[in-house]
């Protein structure tokens, strides 16, 4: 049952750091254009964006899963 | 007091938060410098727009920007998201005091100043990110359950929620692991961080402290990230959420003169008329297209939106905010300093690429659209501006309205087709003086077009001459060398005619040294009272129905006879919205005898537009449902047998649209005068 808990824990935890870099990421993308990145470069700019945001996601999903507090 | 607040916090407090709240000052210089940044962007667009002086007055701007930002006074008159926009605000209020107040915690000994000062910004804090969370919540129902048509969603206006809500959570974490880290039952915690003592309840600490405090670190620093970055975030990227500067700079330099008065053109100076670039906007002009929020109240309330029209207000601002930004510098032109203050060449029309003729032309400048604004943006004048540029550059406007202005240069008037003289309504009233004859009045009655030249109202104007005669008040009348006042030039954007009008008449009143003058027109009230000053015109005018209620109220009017009608009112833009006379007509419809007052759902100043302001009069109606149909319909739902109105124009409109209703048995439309007029008889209405 602990386990359980604590799976569901983490990935209440993951949602959560998922959230704040992907605010943090579409913030940037946004930023990005209004700062004058023409359209054309839409694709690539969020390709980039979300290869970084996914490799976040994968290393906090790792280090959650190993040193999160047990319950 | 809470001194258990503090049981093993000091440990964290030292080790974690003074190293983050330390570093979060250091990058305060980046934060200032990225702020500063976001200003040269902004600055850089403004510079495109030409001179303005809203600089004068400055303690009444002062006092009422503050009293709009704090108070929230015209953002409240919408109850639901009044209260929403409410909540965040001092939401947002309460949470920032709350954690200003903290730094300057960890910079000295906790003691000095009292530890009392962080429990309160603590609570303060708490207190505000709930009232932010609740605040969300009914923006949330509102933007994606709701949907009202005025609110459009952008990709920026979802992220903002999540991002918010992410970072109030985040920081109910960081402190919620803290308390549950330093393990001491039971605390105070629960009175000075109520929800963050709730948070700790369910999270998992480890045994070991500096496992916690690696842990807590952790907490603050996904607090901290998301919060630095949206601060950024607001600053740099030109979104909705800037309108948290904007808006109140906005409000700051909002128009201080009269309401209803337009900017006058310096016709000798100008090199070409009106705007056609965007670029010929002034500075808050286009200081107005940056503080727009989207909130759509101005598409809510325009008549012409809801008539099915093309124009909505919202959409003119954000289509030439758009192509403000398209076309003002590029990011690295700016840096290189090759922008001078002018505009790019996109290749894009102002003027028919952006906002089209028909939009321009849609609008019946009744200001219910600025009246209804929170940020205090001055549409009219933008798209008045655009009609100079048609009328007087590009000689485009409609065919029926170039008849009305050529009318009025040819004959001083707008009744095309009249057989009529000046001073044929008042035949039978004894009393009517031609200035010309005898100038020696008590007060000088301009008729104006309609009035003298218009079959309907001329019945009106012949009312009011007798309700004068009445109440034995001296009154002279200036017959043939009356002159239109120029209201309908102006409107569609004639400006050298509209001078030329006023220049005319100002003479004819300086000749026979008027001081005081009464009008049955609010549009011409409006020319005489507020636009003729601008040519040193400056006489004491009333409108009729102020005159009418200062004689009643003097008892010079004695109202003898029962009516026995159900009256309803309806405000005209010009006398209502753009004049502030709201009161009058009513005194003087409750003073009639055996009336039975009804109001609309919309009046005063949410008043409807009848559909003839803005030289709509002269306009065909050819998109969507007429907006005198639609107003004689909200006339209708309140079962009155009269819809009174003062003024000619309204007058008109209401009677043509109760005819294409076939209403003509259930409501007839009448001015206060001839309701008066009718009390005053010698022999009682049939």
């Amino acid at each position: 049952m602990d386990t359980f808990v604590r799976v569901i824990a983490v990935l209440i935890e993951v949602a959560i750091l998922g959230v704040v870099f992907y605010s943090i990421l579409a913030g940037v993308r946004l930023t990005l254009f209004d700062l004058g990145i023409k359209q054309q470069y839409n694709k690539i700019v969020t390709l980039f964006l979300a290869a970084v945001g996914a490799l976040f996601l994968v290393f906090l999903f790792s280090h959650l899963f190993t040193f999160y507090p047990e319950i | 007091m809470g001194d258990l607040f503090w049981t093993n916090q000091i440990i964290y407090i030292e080790n974690i938060y003074k190293p983050v709240v330390l570093g979060t000052l250091i990058c305060f210089v980046a934060i200032a410098a990225v702020f500063a940044f976001g200003l040269f962007r902004h600055y850089q667009l403004l510079r495109m727009g030409g001179k303005e002086n809203r600089f004068d007055q400055i303690p009444t701007r002062i006092k009422t920007a503050l009293v709009e930002v704090f108070a929230h006074m015209r953002i409240i008159k919408e109850p639901y998201p009044g209260i929403m926009h409410l909540f965040i605000f001092w939401g947002t209020a309460l949470f920032l005091i709350g954690k200003l107040i903290r730094p300057f915690s960890y910079a000295v000994v906790l003691s000095s100043p009292p530890q009392a000062v962080f429990l309160y910004a603590s609570l303060l804090s708490e207190i505000g990110a709930v009232l932010i969370i609740i605040g969300g919540l009914i923006a949330i129902y509102r933007r994606y359950i709701a949907k009202p048509s005025r609110l459009d969603t952008k990709p920026d206006d979802t992220l903002i929620y999540g991002w918010v809500f992410i970072i109030l959570l985040t920081g109910f974490m960081a402190k919620g692991y803290r308390i549950a880290a330093g393990g001491i039952q039971p605390t105070d915690w629960a009175t000075w961080a109520p929800v963050s003592y709730l948070f700790s309840k369910i999270l998992p600490t480890f045994d070991t402290e500096k496992f916690n405090w690696v842990l807590v670190w952790h907490r603050a620093v996904l607090h901290t990230l998301p919060a630095f970055t949206f601060l950024v975030y607001i600053m740099v990227n030109r979104s909705r959420m800037q309108h948290v500067l904007l808006t109140p700079v906005n409000v700051f330099f909002r128009s201080l003169k009269p309401k209803g008065a337009l900017v006058p053109v310096d016709l000798e100076k100008a090199e070409s008329f009106g705007v056609s670039k965007i670029e010929g906007f002034t500075w808050k002009q286009l200081m107005d297209l940056d503080a727009c929020t989207r909130c759509g109240r101005c598409q809510d309330n325009c008549p012409a939106h809801l008539s099915g029209k093309a124009l909505s207000p919202k959409k003119v601002i954000q289509d030439l905010k758009q192509h403000w930004y398209d076309s003002g510098p590029d990011l690295f032109g700016m840096f290189r300093n090759k922008f001078k203050g002018k505009g790019r060449d996109t290749g894009v029309k102002m003027i028919g690429d952006v906002i089209s003729q028909e939009v321009i032309w849609d609008c019946t400048t009744c200001r219910a659209c600025q009246e209804v604004c929170p940020a205090y943006i001055e549409h009219i004048n933008k798209i008045i501006d655009m009609r100079r540029n048609l009328v007087l550059d590009q000689a485009e406007m409609p065919e029926t309205a170039e008849m009305a202005l050529r009318c009025i240069e040819e004959r001083g008037h707008t009744c095309k087709g009249t057989t009529a003289c000046r001073t044929d309504w008042c035949g039978d009233i004894q009393g009517a003086k031609l200035l010309a004859n005898d100038s020696n009045v008590e007060i000088v009655y301009f008729v104006g077009c309609s009035a003298a030249l218009e079959d309907r109202n001329m019945k009106v104007s012949k009312a009011f001459g007798k309700i004068l005669r009445a109440a034995n008040v001296n009154f002279g009348i200036l017959g043939e060398e009356e002159s239109c006042c120029g209201d309908p030039a102006r409107r569609i954007g004639n400006e050298y005619l509209f001078q030329m009008q006023a220049m005319k008449n100002i003479e004819t009143f300086k000749k026979y040294n008027i001081k005081r003058i009464v009008v049955t027109c609010p549009h011409g009230y409006n020319c005489l009272k507020n636009e003729y000053p601008q040519f040193g015109g400056e006489f004491e005018v009333i409108h009729h129905s102020q005159y009418i209620a200062e004689l009643i109220s003097q008892g010079r009017l004695k109202l003898k006879n029962s009516l026995d009608k159900a009256i309803t009112y309806h405000d005209g833009c010009y006398l209502g919205r753009h004049n502030s006379v709201y009161d009058e007509p009513r005194t003087v419809i409750n003073a009639l005898p055996g009336v039975q007052f009804k109001e609309m759902a919309r009046h005063a100043n949410k008043s409807f537009c009848c559909g003839a302001g803005g030289g709509h009069m002269w306009m065909e109606e050819k998109t969507g449902v007429r907006i005198s149909e639609m107003r004689t319909e909200q006339a209708l739902e309140t079962n009155s047998n009269v819809v009174a109105t003062a003024c000619p124009f309204c007058l008109q409109m209401f009677e043509d649209a109760i005819k294409a209703k076939q209403a003509s048995e259930k409501i007839k439309s009448m001015d206060i005068a001839e309701l008066v007029a009718l009390a005053i008889a010698d022999e009682p209405p049939k």
